[in-house]
């Protein structure tokens, strides 16, 4: 009887692993064909301001780092079902058909609502099918399945971005009139390239959602009370105790330095490269899709440099390394503005500059805090740097808006290095010292 | 080009071959011990040691051949009879202690029984002595130096709530009162003696059984205090506890660290260092299911799950022979795990890209969760068909106990 049962627990963990797999590459397909570059692009095409374009990725970075925490907590207390996970990537997908129609009718509001709805979806849904793996799923086993998918994940986001370039550049914003003739019916339709992009991120997230909810699995049930202040005071408390750590210290305040300058650059990157080499090269979308599909295939190997690098120099090279990388684009973008090649290669370096530092963060938080305190680490960084975030970027924003863009990216190259890279030098300060205690 | 292979192979961390099947032995009944490698006679060549609920004692020779076969011939007594389950009446619960404390450069088995009799055997298999007590014996045998000579004591602890200090010709030379069962293992550091017990004390006397100290977990304690040197220098005692403790205490008994599991630990952890960064790291199975790799500050670096509990002592050896260390593993999902000994680190996603798309886990420039983890690597498992009680390696071979009483000869042979 007990073997009977675990050949068909076997049977069933093969079928929801086949599931998953399907999963984790229609979220790729989806999130490829609405990356955020293109976003930003359509954003400025229902005339909304550098400052609003600014100001609302600034608003949703900080929603989805709140409802990402947020769901911790709730996750922790509470058992949450599947068809919430399955419903909140339904919304997520639908977000996109709100998006389009805000570019049809030239409202920017509407693309921000629908953009915020979006940013709530997208955290809501990730957040909560990381917790059903991590809860549900032989770890080991599903985490390398997703591990695989996160790089497989990348080259399939990659070609999605250049196909929905493609299609986007073939059907532009003024639509193309096709005409079909259906049992000798003719129908004439205004096509928008963008209106398919974003339809085709829409059924995938639907349809990914269905699949999901086709996961067989056993839920328990846990409902304990949850006190949202409570939470959110302990972690700020922990902070304190994470605080004494002048490593974690250092570390989470250039982390939101290195945030602000991130924000900011990926905000108007897109909509610089497509307004300043619209008619040169590859072309309006194209141009900004071969640019950053690249970058997503370079920053594949940011994880894997730091993991050999880290064995031989350690980790704190890493971060002034990566934060070099990191204000290239910028400063590339000021100093040689109408060179694309120079922009692809710098924006490849600036991406893997960022991943550098990613994941050296994540090993140096490895190295000294557990796996529980990691994740408070994480949790109580990401909320406390909410607010000096906000004003932050609300301040990029604003000087985006009146002194323009590349004196935006100036600024945003120099601060790099001004700002971050002291900090991080003095971590290497510290690691260099023969007393050091954390690395 | 074979080279060339071998250092790709390295660099990637790629494994070769397989574990296949060299020879099984079925003892005819259930065994409740890992089995033990250790060269008991000075041959230069490794035995295996296997003991069995019937009370046998079964030495292999590295070639799988039996050495020698110990069976105790106890006799019990119509009214004792009526009591005991037959079956298990000399039951060995827990693997001998193998250790020269007769100090005569051969080696010496001892090991104790249900009947709550130890025994000592020398290397070939012949009882040196015998010594009786009034209950079961669970725990293990330990030795310790007699202070001020150079003899060698044995001391265990019993369910009548005695520990017993015997001489290394077997003569009781102290027996100590504790208010609770002992089925833990205890151990000697600095003429203190160190056990926990079925209240869920841990305690530690003097050689004449005055207190030094106490430390109470919520639950007994039936593995074995393991006395180790932290990163710093500092000594101190890790002990599991059934209330799913990994505790790690200084020599006063103060609490330095607790690891939480989400089952009972059943038999002492491991200490050495697995991942080749020049510290020392801390391997434990739990009745969880999973094998933890922690650092000596009860940090996790990784840990893997089976499909059912982890009763048996992890074992880390070279099985592959290619430099890098390895964690065998048993699991009452009956199947023997081979893991590497760094882990693996999984990416959840990758860090930088959400400029250009979102991913599950990163989502803004904010970053609020951790990249990734590092988890256990398993590079092959095999399937023996019985509950794994434990295992041992000699060389590239790994020696498989079941529950019930199959041992397994599993050989690592590299593949094309």
């Amino acid at each position: 009887m007990e073997k009977e049962g675990r050949e068909e627990e076997k049977v069933i963990d093969k079928r929801n692993e086949r599931l998953l797999k399907k999963k984790f590459y229609l979220d790729k397909i989806g999130y490829g064909f609405s990356s955020t570059q293109f976003i930003n692009i359509l954003f400025s095409f229902t005339g909304a301001s550098f400052f609003l374009i600014g100001l609302t990725n600034g608003i949703k970075s900080f929603l989805n780092t709140l409802i990402s925490t947020f769901i911790k907590e709730i996750t922790e207390k509470r058992e949450i079902s599947k068809k919430v996970i399955s419903i909140s990537g339904l919304l997520f997908g639908f977000s996109f058909i709100l998006l389009s129609l805000a570019v049809v009718i030239k409202q920017p509001y509407l693309f921000v609502a629908s953009l915020l709805l979006g940013s709530i979806g997208v955290a809501t849904y990730g957040e909560l099918f990381n917790n059903f793996l991590n809860k549900y799923s032989k770890k080991g086993k599903i985490q390398r399945l997703s591990s695989k998918s996160t790089f497989k994940g990348l080259f399939i986001a990659a070609a999605s971005i250049i196909l929905a370039a493609a299609i986007i550049d073939l059907a532009f914003l003024e639509g193309k009139i096709i005409t079909i003739n259906i049992l000798g019916q003719t129908l004439t339709q205004n096509i928008y390239g963008y209106l398919i992009t974003f339809e085709i991120t829409a059924f995938a997230f639907i349809i990914s959602s269905y699949l999901f909810s086709k996961v067989k699995i056993k839920q328990e049930s846990l409902i304990q009370a949850i006190d949202y202040k409570q939470y959110y005071l302990i972690l700020i408390n922990k902070s304190k105790t994470f605080f004494k750590n002048k490593y974690l210290l250092v570390m989470t305040m250039s982390m939101i330095l290195v945030s602000v300058f991130q924000s900011l650059i990926n905000s108007y990157t897109g909509i610089y490269v497509y307004t300043h080499l619209k008619n040169a090269w590859l072309g309006g979308f194209m141009n900004v899709a071969i640019m950053y599909s690249l970058a997503l295939i370079v920053a594949i190997i940011g994880p894997v440099i730091t993991s050999k690098i880290n064995k031989t120099v350690g980790i704190v090279p890493m971060f002034v390394f990566g934060t070099l990388l990191l204000s290239m684009l910028p400063l590339t973008i000021v100093y040689n503005p109408m060179h694309y090649p120079a922009m692809v290669v710098a924006n490849s370096l600036s991406v893997l500059g960022a991943a550098l530092i990613g994941s050296a963060q994540g090993t140096l938080s490895a190295k000294v805090l557990s796996a529980k305190d990691r994740q408070n680490f994480y949790s109580s960084s990401g909320f406390l740097s909410l607010i000096p975030f906000m004003i932050l970027v609300t301040g990029g924003a604003y000087i985006a808006q009146t002194h323009g863009l590349s004196y935006l990216f100036k600024i945003l190259g120099l601060g790099i290095i001004i700002l971050v890279v002291p900090l991080y030098f003095l971590i290497v300060l510290w690691a260099s010292d023969k007393g050091s205690d954390a690395i | 080009m074979n080279k060339l292979s071998k250092i790709i192979r390295n660099v990637f961390g790629i494994k070769k071959g397989k574990i296949n099947l060299l020879k099984s032995f079925d003892l005819g009944c259930e065994s409740l011990t890992q089995p033990i490698c250790e060269d008991i006679d000075n041959d230069s060549e490794t035995e295996t040691i296997i003991t069995n609920t019937k009370g046998e004692v079964i030495v292999f020779s590295e070639n799988q051949e039996i050495k020698w076969k110990y069976a105790i011939k106890e006799k019990v007594s119509e009214q004792d009879a009526m009591f005991l389950d037959e079956e298990r009446t000399n039951s060995i619960n827990h693997y001998p202690l193998i250790a020269d404390i007769e100090q005569n450069g051969k080696k010496q088995i001892l090991f104790g029984t249900e009947f709550g009799k130890v025994y000592a055997l020398d290397h070939n298999g012949k009882q040196i002595w015998a010594y009786t007590t009034e209950h079961p014996i669970r725990g293990g045998i330990n030795n310790f130096k007699i202070k001020e000579s150079k003899n060698t004591g044995i001391i265990f602890g019993s369910t009548d709530k005695y520990l017993y200090l015997l001489s290394s010709k077997g003569k009781l030379l102290r027996k100590l009162l504790n208010d609770a069962q002992i089925e833990s293992t205890p151990i000697v550091i600095n003429n203190n003696i160190i056990f926990g017990d079925n209240k869920g004390k841990i305690k530690s006397l003097d050689l004449k059984g005055k207190i030094n100290w106490t430390f109470q977990t919520k639950d007994k304690i039936v593995s074995k205090a393991i006395h180790t040197k932290m990163n710093d220098g500092t000594e101190a005692i890790l002990i599991g506890g059934v209330d799913n403790n990994l505790y790690c205490l200084s020599l006063e008994g103060k609490l330095i660290w607790k690891f939480e599991t989400q089952g009972a630990l059943y038999t002492e952890p491991v200490v050495l260092d697995i991942n080749d960064d020049g510290l020392n790291e801390i391997v434990f199975g739990s009745a969880d299911g999973k094998i933890y790799v922690i650092t000596m500050q009860g940090n996790q670096l990784w840990n893997y799950e089976t499909d059912f509990w982890i009763i048996g002592k992890p074992v880390t050896k070279d099985v592959d022979q290619d430099g890098a260390m390895e964690v065998i593993i048993g699991s009452y999902d009956n199947n023997i795990y081979v893991l590497t000994g760094k882990g693996i680190y999984i990416i959840e996603y990758v860090p930088g890209v959400s400029g250009i798309i979102a991913q599950n886990g990163s989502y803004s420039d904010i970053p609020s969760n951790t990249p990734g983890e590092l988890i256990g690597d398993k590079i092959w498992e095999y399937g023996t068909g019985g509950l794994v009680i434990g295992c041992a390696v000699i060389k590239n071979k790994i020696i498989v106990q079941t529950k019930e009483g199959k041992v397994l000869w599993l050989h690592h042979e590299e593949g094309k």
